[in-house]
């Protein structure tokens, strides 16, 4: 793990996770020693390439898999299955039988919740008007579009006013109108408090919607923390040399190999904590300076350094 | 490893339906009970369900083509409602217990609410696939002087073995049960069927083995004995205790099962 952040307010945990392991027949590790926090009313952002553990962790998390080793807590709940009433949990692919309306669905999922009668049928028309759905409520799911799918999932996810929300993948092959509806649903869910773990591939969206992230790899959390100060860690600066004299060649003159991000042609990058020593290491050597520029960094340069570096780190163990 | 999704029993989540709803209500709306009749409606909607009933009607076509005898409705009508129940509840499990069954469980404080609501979904569609074969029967003059008392009596022991074999496939079924346990039930069966040797010894061995089949093959006459009394019923009741007893057993079993569906 390359860092790990402190979360706040780690007592009072959504989703708790202790030394979590994993390991399929077939010794295959899908989760090794994972630790992880996610704190009440935090979205969470689960990022990670495929096979990295993150649909593992999920149905951990939901009880589907029990853990090799280590503890899962969630809301408070050991035996995951008594918090299940609170969770709203939304599966990657749309998984409904397709000879069925959208409205029969969602009341049978909020019987399974224990809501039937005037309640059911109002809950569920509750859920259906907060995905937008009422207009097609009454036709068969199987004539839904994927995004309406995904909707509809978001609508049984939310009946029983789940206090977390498990959303798997859930802007996973939809088009990009259908894509900007669930962000928006999902930043409603996040304004209203509820906690949110989500699963995504998509780094832009859990840059927007998150405010804390970790990044899977190969079943271990390479780096964990909150969005912003995982962005601001990695800020950098980039000067740009006046002189003829390539920016290696000054790099390696005034010994600043260990603090450069980049050099390429007269190009130096640095950290953002570092600009102040190395420009005055600059001007005492007299280079001139052409221009000094900030460099916001984004999730997935974050996510692309985190995993680059535990690549790198693997490769000397492995040979 | 403290995770699990199946520990604690099936209860009713906080219910938030009409006040005066009694026991029916109650009983209409546990978990298992919701389980079994989406899974009902999901199989007959499929078309599978529909598919079950036509099988009746050709079995029917195809072995009573002359009118027969008590004895034989009960006995052939046994042999094919047992490979419907076997057929019909493997499709019914397969198609359940598909990545889709994640979304309810999710839902659920226990995995037995998906197990007994399989089997009872899978059990209470014997009901009236058997009453269409003895509708078919009777209408059509099939059974020779039919007693109604008799036919009452056989009727529940032809239907205890079908939904013995329904729990059974339920309990039997991917991912309920592993592959081992499948091929351990199948080499019991195979040696419960072997004919009994000559040698004393192993002719005692081969009846301790299949003795769980004794109650099964009673159900299977019960309309047709001669002497009727408290006592022939207790085949009946057995099979009942297998019944439940192979509910219980697919609930433990797939409590601790880790569930990769696809």
């Amino acid at each position: 793990m390359l860092e790990e952040p402190a979360l706040p307010g780690q007592g009072d945990a959504a989703i708790e996770c202790l030394g979590l392991t994993k390991v399929y027949e077939g010794r295959i590790a899908a989760l090794n020693d994972l630790t992880l926090t996610v704190p009440r009313g935090v979205a969470f952002g689960l990022l990670g390439e495929n096979g990295a553990g993150k649909s593992t962790l999920v149905r951990l998390l939901l009880g589907f898999l029990f853990p090799t080793s280590g503890l899962v807590r969630v809301l408070g709940e050991e035996n995951v299955a008594r918090a299940h009433p609170r969770i709203g949990y939304v599966h990657e692919r749309p998984l409904f039988e397709p000879r069925f309306t959208g409205r029969q669905y969602l009341a049978f999922f909020a019987e399974l919740s224990g809501c039937w009668g005037v309640a059911n049928r109002a809950r569920v028309q509750m859920a259906l008007e907060q995905v937008g759905l009422r207009a097609v409520a009454d036709r068969k799911v199987g004539g839904y579009s994927k995004g309406m799918l995904q909707r509809l999932a978001i609508a049984q996810a939310l009946l029983a006013d789940p206090e977390l929300l498990i959303l798997d993948e859930v802007t996973s092959g939809i088009d990009a109108g259908s894509q900007w509806e669930m962000r928006r649903m999902m930043a409603d869910l996040r304004r209203q408090g509820k906690t949110i773990l989500l699963c995504s591939h998509y780094m832009a969206e859990v840059e927007s919607l998150c405010e804390s992230v970790g990044i899977l790899r190969r079943g271990r959390l390479v780096l964990s923390g909150d969005v912003a100060h995982l962005l601001r860690l990695h800020d950098a600066v980039e000067i740009t040399l006046a002189g003829e004299r390539p920016a290696s060649d000054v790099a390696a003159a005034l010994k600043l190999g260990g603090q450069i991000i980049e050099a390429r042609e007269n190009v130096l990058r640095i950290p953002a904590a570092a600009q102040q020593e190395i420009l005055a290491a600059l001007v005492a050597a007299h280079i001139p300076i052409h221009s000094l520029n900030p460099l916001t960094q984004t999730l997935e340069e974050v996510y692309v350094r985190a995993t680059r570096a535990d690549e790198a780190a693997a490769e000397p163990a492995l040979s | 490893m403290n995770t699990s999704i199946a520990s604690a029993p099936e209860t009713q989540p906080a219910l938030v339906g009409p006040e005066r709803s009694g026991p029916l209500g109650r009983f209409w709306h546990l978990p298992s009970v919701v389980v079994a009749r989406f899974t009902l409606r999901s199989y007959l909607r499929s078309g599978w369900g529909w598919g079950e009933f036509v099988f009746v009607v050709v079995f029917f076509l195809v072995f009573w083509t002359y009118p027969g005898t008590e004895d034989y409705f009960f006995s052939t009508g046994s042999f094919g409602l047992g490979i419907l129940a076997l057929l019909g509840t493997a499709i019914m499990v397969h198609r359940a217990m598909s990545a889709r069954v994640y979304l309810p469980l999710a839902r659920l404080t226990s995995r037995a609410a998906c197990t007994r609501g399989l089997a009872l979904a899978s059990g209470v569609l014997r009901v009236p696939l058997y009453l269409l074969l003895l509708v078919l029967a009777l209408a059509s003059h099939k059974i020779i002087a039919p007693q109604p008392a008799h036919i009452l009596v056989g009727s529940l022991g032809l239907l205890a073995n079908s939904i013995l074999v329904s729990t059974l496939i339920v309990a039997l079924s991917p991912p309920i049960a592993t592959r081992l346990i499948r091929i351990c039930f199948l080499f019991w069966l195979v040696i419960a069927l072997t004919p009994l040797p000559n040698v004393d010894w192993l002719a005692i061995l081969l009846s301790v083995i299949r003795l769980p089949l004794l109650p099964v093959a009673l159900c299977i006459g019960l309309g047709t004995s001669p002497n009727l009394s408290l006592a022939s019923f207790w085949p009946l009741a057995v099979v009942a205790l297998l019944i439940v007893g192979l509910a219980l057993l697919a609930d433990f079993l797939l409590k601790r099962r880790d569930l990769i569906l696809h």
